[in-house]
């Protein structure tokens, strides 16, 4: 699987999991955070067992800058695999 | 199918809890650190009550392994249903002859160790928005018994989690308690001279220690659908010694 089509489902998921609108989300939008879209901390638990559970990547623990958008968890899950 | 893993399982409580949880038709991860041997009779007491499970050698204070354990686990079944916290150890000592290596030791086990098992295990039921989590705690976590500090301190802890991550996971269809049981029938009190145990049993309205059996069949009813609307609580089962 590319980064891009990593990116694709990332946003897939968030956007049907967590109730964001697809034309508000672009891969560099910041996710958490006062700029941002309104995730909140829970939100980012939904990411990590995402991920675990599509990508077998472990990101409990995993610093905040990972969790900066989406091109970030892509860019983790890449470096990770 | 429901998949549990109980950590400490090879004795005492944890191999109490293990069978009776494989008698109520869990298939059981039977973890241990070092007996390989009795944790393969707990496997085999199993097997032979037409239950099904495996053993696992994890050191449960070290993340790494814990993170393959839980991954392992998953694989092989393809979830996890409950999560007992069991492993533990007492280290006592009055606070001026406090070893600083058993301080580090306890906090390791007693407490890094729940949280580690508890975050790797809540990752995986959060994918099925269901699961439950029983910490194995101790009356000495509210009870102040001198020489218990650090036991003591790592058992408060772990109420305190309990309570905490019932909230925090509560929303995920993830319940977590604990279970606090007063003196139970294992190595740790077989280890304790007749003049301790006598003195103990004193301080025992029911006047005699508990079984580790006792102690899971409260496991067993807390991981039940019919508890399914218990959380963060911390469930003491002490003889009365807390009255
Ligand atoms: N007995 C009591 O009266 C009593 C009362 C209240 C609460 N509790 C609590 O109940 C729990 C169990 O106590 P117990 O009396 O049954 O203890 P126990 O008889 O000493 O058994 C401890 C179990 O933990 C395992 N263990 C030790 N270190 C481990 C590690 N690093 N990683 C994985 N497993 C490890 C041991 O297996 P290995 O030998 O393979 O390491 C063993 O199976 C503890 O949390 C304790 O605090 C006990």
């Amino acid at each position: 699987m590319t980064e891009n089509e990593i990116k694709a489902k990332l946003k897939e998921f968030i956007c049907s999991t967590l109730g964001v609108e697809p034309d508000v989300l672009d891969y560099d939008t910041e996710l958490f955070g006062e700029n941002a879209i309104g995730l909140d901390s829970v939100d980012s638990l939904e990411i990590i067992a995402f991920v675990d559970g599509e990508y077998g990547i472990d990101m409990t623990g995993v610093g905040k800058e990972h969790f900066f958008n989406i091109d970030s968890i892509a860019a983790y899950i890449t470096e990770n695999k | 199918m429901k998949v549990a893993i109980v950590t400490g399982a090879s004795r005492g409580i944890g191999r109490a809890c293990a069978i009776r949880l494989a008698e109520d038709g869990y298939t059981v991860v039977i973890n241990y650190s070092r007996s390989a041997e009795e944790a393969d009779k707990v496997l085999e007491q199993i097997k032979a009550g037409g239950g099904d499970g495996m053993t696992y050698c994890c050191d449960v204070s070290d993340l790494a392994a814990v993170k393959q354990m839980i991954r392992d686990v998953d694989k092989t079944y393809g979830q996890i249903d409950l999560l007992v916290n069991n492993a533990g150890i007492v280290r006592d000592n009055f606070l001026l002859a406090l070893n600083m290596e058993d301080l580090d030791r306890c906090m390791d086990l007693n407490v890094k160790g729940y949280f580690y098992c508890a975050q790797q295990a809540a990752l995986k039921m959060f994918r099925r928005r269901q699961g439950v989590i029983i910490n194995m705690s101790s009356v000495s976590g509210e009870l102040a018994l001198a020489g218990q500090s650090v036991y003591s301190a790592t058992k408060g802890a772990v109420n305190s989690m309990t309570r905490v991550l019932a909230k925090e996971l509560g929303a995920k269809g993830i319940r977590v308690n604990a279970v606090a049981p007063g003196f139970i029938e294992t190595e740790m009190i077989n280890a304790l001279s007749d003049e301790k145990k006598e003195e103990y049993l004193k301080t025992v309205p029911l006047h005699r220690f508990g079984k580790a059996e006792e102690v899971a069949a409260v496991v067993s009813r807390l991981a039940s659908d019919e508890f399914s609307y218990i959380t963060g609580q911390v469930i003491t089962m002490d003889g009365g010694i807390s009255l």
